[in-house]
């Protein structure tokens, strides 16, 4: 099937057009049925950019499948991924970013109609992320032996723990509240301290940083969640510095990528 | 130390970015309910479950990654056997996964031991499928159009649990002669027949002996009851089943039987152009009537102009050609004994079950009041 769009079918199932990104130049190319849920995937242009699409019902996908959802959205990167190999930089979509047909425009004409008019915010994103890729940096860190450390090193807590051993008992009780207070104060500071110093060492590298939420982890707690922007050469540089961190004791770096700039063009 | 993605450990955070990030565009463009933009309502609790299993693997997962990499993951490229085991034969090849009318074929690469036929996806190093050659009952050639309308050969296998499998392979009768031979080797003995009742089909809820007339793909209007939710029209994609003994609708994502009616209850047919919901145009409507036991009810579905006619033709023949009143588009319940009745009726001459009134009616009926 030609690259051609040429309107909606009178089908439910052909109302919408789920965009999986932008890209430079207009193309009227078909990538075959490399889609999400198995759809053919082509291109809709205007205003010297075309989006990637396939066309779909005028409502998301949804499911409570576990596997389905990771096979829809695998799908959706891998779309991506190929476009920006084919094509060069690419703005990537969220996942069920579906255009439909309204006021009096069919869905492929409002596509084609959001390209131009938003032409210029688009491809000034377009220039942002240009040659360069997402990355994504979480550090791992292992507060027990921080604690252990710190109450090794500090005169203050070694000095509490000594008033604990030869007091009494009612002395011991105030003096153990007093050293587990400021063993949580130091293990903060320390915590601080480290984020502030690996953030400083990862944004020296990159052209971009964007603190993320440290998610609740397993095991291990998350010190500090990054998403980087830039280009192959920094993603070599950042990976020096993470080895540094990696080898620290009871640190452990996860280091994810290259992805599609996702997290660097978000907002209208 | 490399980044690394597409692996098990690494899908969270591509399913971080891929579902929450991503450019924005305007609201009233793009699918949206009250310019809020609508993803999948359970999409998100498909994976919040999952995020926290895989986080409290992540660690494990993890560990063994880094220990494992040797300046970047290297991904196992095959399964991991047992000891004695030997590799006979190895091919590129797809599985077939039915989920309703989201049916995917799972890509990977087939391998032959001297004793089991397993398939095996290198990006996720995950397992597709993995059987014992002596699991295998029955195992055929058979043909099939993929998805470009080409035909594809494939590989029909009933295992001893009766489950079909279907799988496409780089050279399907080259695999299924392997298969023999190593089942051969083994002394194990394999039936070259497929029963054709194997055939498979989204339609697992057809009785033995029941006869399909006509099936197609067909979206049903799902009018939920209770307090009207983001999408009080919500049109939903399925598959529409006439047989000899009734009128089933499963719905495709979740291989619901969402609709049944028996042959007898089904009073008649209209065909209507209209507007279904919010999101689309005009639409050929077909709109069944049928008997729910307490009243008369609606159903309505809607596909191709071509599909609606031919069903209006299946439905006429089927309710004896007997024309329906015109359904009313509105069904409401009594509130007093909740029967489901045409709001016209209704709110007119009252609940026919319980004699309920609205008090308009009971007043005109009372006729004028002293004042």
């Amino acid at each position: 099937m030609e690259g051609t769009d040429s309107g909606g079918s009178r089908e439910p199932g052909g109302r919408g057009r789920y965009i999986y990104c932008v890209v430079e130049g207009e193309h009227e190319d078909s990538l075959g049925n490399v889609g999400v849920d198995g759809n053919e995937v082509f291109t809709i242009s205007g205003g010297g950019l075309s989006a990637v699409v396939h066309t779909c019902p005028a409502f998301p996908y949804d499911t409570a499948d576990r596997e389905m959802v990771e096979s829809w959205v695998v799908s959706h990167d891998s779309v991506v991924q190929m476009a920006s190999e084919k094509y060069g930089a690419v703005i990537p979509m969220g996942f069920d970013t579906i255009v439909m047909e309204k006021g009096g425009g069919d869905a492929a004409h409002n596509v084609r109609e959001w390209l131009c008019e938003d032409k210029e915010a688009l491809e000034s994103k377009m220039d942002r992320v240009r040659g360069k890729s997402e990355y994504g940096v979480q550090v791992f860190w292992d507060p027990e032996l921080e604690g252990t450390k710190i109450a090794r090193e500090s005169d203050k807590l070694l000095e509490l723990t000594r008033k604990i051993e030869s007091g009494s008992e009612g002395a011991a009780y105030m003096y153990r509240q007093k050293l587990e207070k400021e063993l949580k104060d130091s293990l903060e500071n320390k915590a601080t301290m480290y984020f502030n110093r690996f953030y400083d060492a990862i944004n020296g590298c990159v052209d971009d940083i964007r603190i993320e939420r440290t998610k609740k982890a397993g095991e291990t707690p998350m010190l500090a969640n990054f998403t980087c922007l830039g280009t192959p050469e920094q993603s070599g540089r950042l990976g020096e510095e993470l080895e540094k961190i990696e080898s620290m004791d009871g640190f452990t770096v996860k280091y994810t990528g290259p992805w599609p700039a996702y997290s660097f063009v978000t907002g209208g | 130390m490399e980044p690394i993605r597409g692996t098990q450990v690494t899908l969270v955070d591509l399913l971080d970015r891929v579902l929450e990030k991503g450019l924005v565009i305007q609201a009233d463009l793009i699918v949206s309910v009250a310019g809020i933009p609508l993803i999948g309502v359970n999409l998100r609790a498909a994976i919040a479950g999952m995020e926290t299993m895989v986080k409290y693997g992540l660690m494990r997962d993890w560990d063994e990654a880094i220990r494992a990499r040797e300046g970047g993951r290297k991904q196992r490229q095959a399964p991991a056997l047992e000891p004695a085991e030997e590799m006979m034969a190895s091919m590129l090849g797809s599985k077939h996964c039915a989920r309703g009318i989201y049916n995917t074929w799972r890509p990977g690469r087939i391998f032959l031991t001297d004793e089991r036929l397993i398939l095996y996806q290198k990006a996720f190093e995950e397992v597709v499928f993995n059987s014992h050659i002596e699991q295998i009952e029955a195992l055929a050639l058979a043909g099939d159009e993929n998805t470009l309308g080409v035909d594809t050969e494939e590989v029909r296998i009933i295992l001893r649990s009766g489950e079909l499998v279907r799988i496409r392979a780089e050279s399907a009768r080259e695999l299924i002669e392997n298969i023999k031979s190593v089942a051969a080797d083994m002394g194990h003995f394999l039936s070259g027949e497929v029963p054709d009742a194997c055939l498979p089909r989204e339609s697992s809820f057809i009785v033995p002996g029941e006869e399909i007339l006509c099936e197609s793909k067909m979206w049903h209007l799902a009018r939920p009851q209770g307090s009207p939710g983001l999408m009080e029209q919500l049109w939903r994609p399925g598959n529409l089943y006439m047989t000899s003994g009734r009128l089933t609708w499963v719905s495709s994502f979740d291989s619901r039987k969402c609709l049944e009616v028996e042959s007898e209850r089904i009073m008649g047919v209209t065909v209507e152009q209209r507007c279904p919901s919010r999101l689309s145009g005009e639409q050929m409507v077909l709109d069944v009537v049928f008997e729910n036991g307490s009243g008369k009810e609606v159903a309505s579905f809607a596909g191709t102009d071509e599909k609606v006619r031919q069903w209006r033709g299946v439905l006429e023949t089927v309710s004896g050609g007997e024309q329906p009143e015109t359904p009313a588009r509105e069904l409401e319940s009594c509130p007093a004994c909740g029967k489901r009745d045409y709001t016209e009726r209704l709110l007119g001459r009252g609940c026919p079950s319980c004699g309920w009134m609205s008090p308009r009616a009971a007043s005109r009926e009372a006729g004028p009041q002293e004042a």
